[in-house]
């Protein structure tokens, strides 16, 4: 069992072009029996930081402890740590028996041993009738369960997830999704889970680390990121269809706070607690978010506040339809029940609570709060 | 001119095409070109084919079973004569000889490279890990095999002269040996034209298990390291195993080579002494084109056909197998 901390954690790589920084100063405490999702898009770092946590890439600066004890220059199996690949890298030449098997041969277990520990393993991940067959005969599905199998067979203290479902089908996914909940609440150890699904990162983390262009840009549970991003990119990254965003003009009128956009098309009233900050502090363009799911056509939900706004397009999405719509400069979007007989051209009045809206000082892109 | 076409099913209804499209009309100098060219293209070769490869195949399977020489050749009175060339052939204690020479050749020879080609593009991979001086040692390694077959072999004989050769006195200065080898003794050339075949050749075989260890998937190598296997590990449970299939194919290019193998043999020893070096292709080689025995020259070029047809056959079947059981292929 290990508590993972990583303290100021760099990655620089050296290249043709001169060094890539690809973590910067990454802070995080991920605590014992926890999942941890790194979530980013694609060359944010999540990666990076991922291998230098198993030992398979150095690390520049900082320190990474196990339990409080320094791991920086331990090879990767003295780390005790197992992992599971995005092409699932499983030995192509080696039998699925061979393969579970193989982490505890390495280690000098006999085979009597080995065979009671692969039996078991099969059965919890349901591998019993294609043990004897080999890897390039498997479906992506069978061969990601094969390599978590690999990895969960030696009883390591952390499991660490690279991108383990990007190439799965919708369908395997949601079963992988279930299964991997399953089996974090039956070992109840620590799991670090990468991706660049969001979606993924909802489904199964206690804590969502968000990072982009190399740094942490945010870390807090599935709520705190969901609800109070930290900044501008969290809010955008996060939630689907994407956050809508507003370049905002803040008018203050004694106590009275509103939100304009520059050519008066949209105001939005911000809730109170918002219109005290804005009351005090001097930032005067905001950038503000509101999730697509937060704009409604009734006013019910506490949605006390509305805007008006054409229809542009109506995408039915089957369980849901997707609005765009036109305000003065602005085009934004409404997640709406589907059926919605909204048309083109069509003038609509949008609902939405105050709480939900989100403001970004335009400058720092930090969340106002 | 505007092409409108709807989309999906209703493409043909209400679409506007070109007129080229829809002119019953054929162009005629279109019509030439359309005709004549795949006939021109896919004729010519065909006819090189006939007249480079398949008349001369078809002729020396007529004239292994023609009491055929270059006298009766040019009287065109060679008459049919059955199997006995074949007989002749298979009897003959010159052709046991060059089987043998064929069987230490393969073994000592081509397996040589192979084994060597083996050690040196892994030890090349795992151990070289400078990219620049990487290439420089592919380079080096690459040289012999971009020297004609036949200036390696007079390169050879020149080094290997017992007298004052290279070899020799390099031998003679370290003090491994005391009196100078004879390299071209009987017993002694056949190995003489191995030594210069493997530095010749060792290159090909390399090359193609370098870059068979290059594309292996780095993630397989990751798990191993995760997994906790050492490096010797690694190299005989995963690197080997998966490298199999390419190792056998570089074997089998150069296995192939070796039933046509005659430049080297002709150049360094021309079979001698005594008919100690000659392989099997050097024989046909020798009867059929010094000597115009050409009736028995096309048997010995049948009977290496056919057993190596025979072998071939066997080992792609056997790497069908392997693959099939990787469900590579």
């Amino acid at each position: 069992m290990a508590g993972i901390t990583l303290k100021n954690v760099n990655k620089i790589y050296p290249s043709r072009y001169g060094p890539v920084h690809a973590v910067k100063d990454f802070n995080l405490e991920i605590n014992d029996g926890e999942f941890v999702a790194l979530l980013g898009p694609s060359g944010c770092g999540k990666t990076s930081t991922l291998r230098m946590i198993v030992g398979l890439e150095t690390i520049s600066s900082g320190e990474i402890l196990f339990d409080g004890r320094r791991v920086n220059e331990l090879e990767p199996r003295d780390r005790n740590v197992a992992m599971a690949f995005e092409t699932y890298a499983l030995y192509p030449n080696f039998t699925i028996a061979e393969n579970l098997s193989f982490p505890l041969e390495v280690r000098g277990m006999g085979e009597a041993e080995r065979k009671k520990k692969i039996d078991k393993i099969a059965q919890i991940m349901r591998l019993e009738s294609i043990l004897e067959q080999k890897p390039p005969m498997l479906s992506g599905g069978e061969q990601q369960r094969v390599s978590l199998g690999r990895a969960l067979i030696r009883d390591p203290d952390a499991f660490i997830l690279d991108e383990v479902m990007s190439h799965l089908d919708a369908n395997l996914k949601f079963q992988m999704l279930h299964d991997l909940k399953i089996l974090h609440r039956e070992l109840g150890k620590t799991m670090v889970y990468v991706t660049h699904d969001q979606m993924e990162a909802l489904a199964l983390a206690d804590r969502i680390a968000v990072m982009d262009h190399a740094l942490l840009q945010q870390a807090g549970t599935r709520n705190e990121v969901y609800r109070e991003p930290a900044n501008r990119f969290v809010a955008d990254f996060i939630g689907e269809p994407p956050t809508n965003f507003f370049d905002m003009l803040v008018r203050r009128n004694g106590n009275d706070v509103n939100i304009v956009s520059e050519d008066g098309a949209i105001s939005f009233s911000p809730p109170e607690k918002l219109t005290k900050v804005l009351a005090t502090n001097n930032i005067d363009a905001v950038t503000l978010g509101i999730r697509p799911q937060h704009l409604g056509l009734s006013g019910t939900d506490g949605k006390s506040c509305s805007l008006k706004a054409e229809v542009h397009i109506n995408e039915y999405l089957g369980e849901r339809s997707i609005l765009t719509l036109k305000s003065g400069n602005e085009t934004f979007r409404a997640l709406v029940p589907p059926y919605t007989s909204a048309k083109k051209g069509e003038t609509v009045k949008l609902h939405y609570a105050p709480e939900d809206l989100m403001l970004f000082d335009a400058k720092t892109t930090n969340l106002i709060a | 001119m505007a092409v409108t076409v709807g989309g999906g099913a209703s493409a043909g209804a209400g679409a506007t095409l070109p007129d080229w499209f829809t002119s019953k009309k054929k162009n005629p100098s279109n019509l030439i070109v359309a005709r004549w060219v795949p006939i021109a293209l896919v004729g010519l070769p065909v006819l090189t084919l006939l007249a480079i490869v398949i008349y001369p195949t078809i002729w020396m399977f007529y004239h292994a079973f023609q009491d055929t020489n270059m006298m009766r050749l040019f009287q065109h009175n060679w008459s049919f004569v059955g199997f006995e060339n074949f007989k002749t052939v298979l009897s003959s204690a010159r052709f046991g000889d060059s089987v043998w020479h064929l069987v230490l050749y393969l073994t000592f020879g081509t397996g040589l490279e192979v084994v060597l080609a083996v050690i040196l593009a892994l030890t090349l991979y795992e151990v070289v890990k400078n990219s620049l001086l990487r290439v420089i040692l592919l380079v080096l390694i690459v040289l012999p095999m971009m020297l004609p077959p036949s200036i390696v072999g007079v390169l050879w004989k020149f080094m290997l002269t017992p007298s004052n050769g290279a070899v020799n006195h390099a031998l003679l200065n370290m003090g491994l040996i005391s009196t100078p080898v004879e390299w071209f003794n009987a017993g002694v050339s056949l190995w003489s034209i191995i030594i210069a075949d493997v530095w010749n050749w060792t290159a090909l075989p390399l090359l193609i298990i370098y870059s068979g260890r290059v594309s292996l998937p780095p993630a397989v190598y990751e798990a191993a390291r995760v997994d906790g296997a050492g490096g010797w590990m690694v190299m005989r449970r995963i690197t080997l195993p998966m490298l199999k299939e390419v190792i056998a194919i570089a074997f089998i290019v150069r296995f192939m080579d070796a039933f046509k193998f005659v430049d080297l043999v002709y150049v360094m020893t021309s079979g001698g002494p005594a008919q100690t070096s000659e392989l099997p292709a050097y024989i046909a080689f020798q009867r059929g084109i010094r000597e115009f025995a050409i009736g028995e020259a096309a048997a010995y070029a049948i009977v290496i056909f056919a057993c190596s047809a025979v072998i071939i056959t066997l080992f792609l079947k056997y790497l069908k197998k392997v693959l099939k059981a990787q469900a590579i292929a």
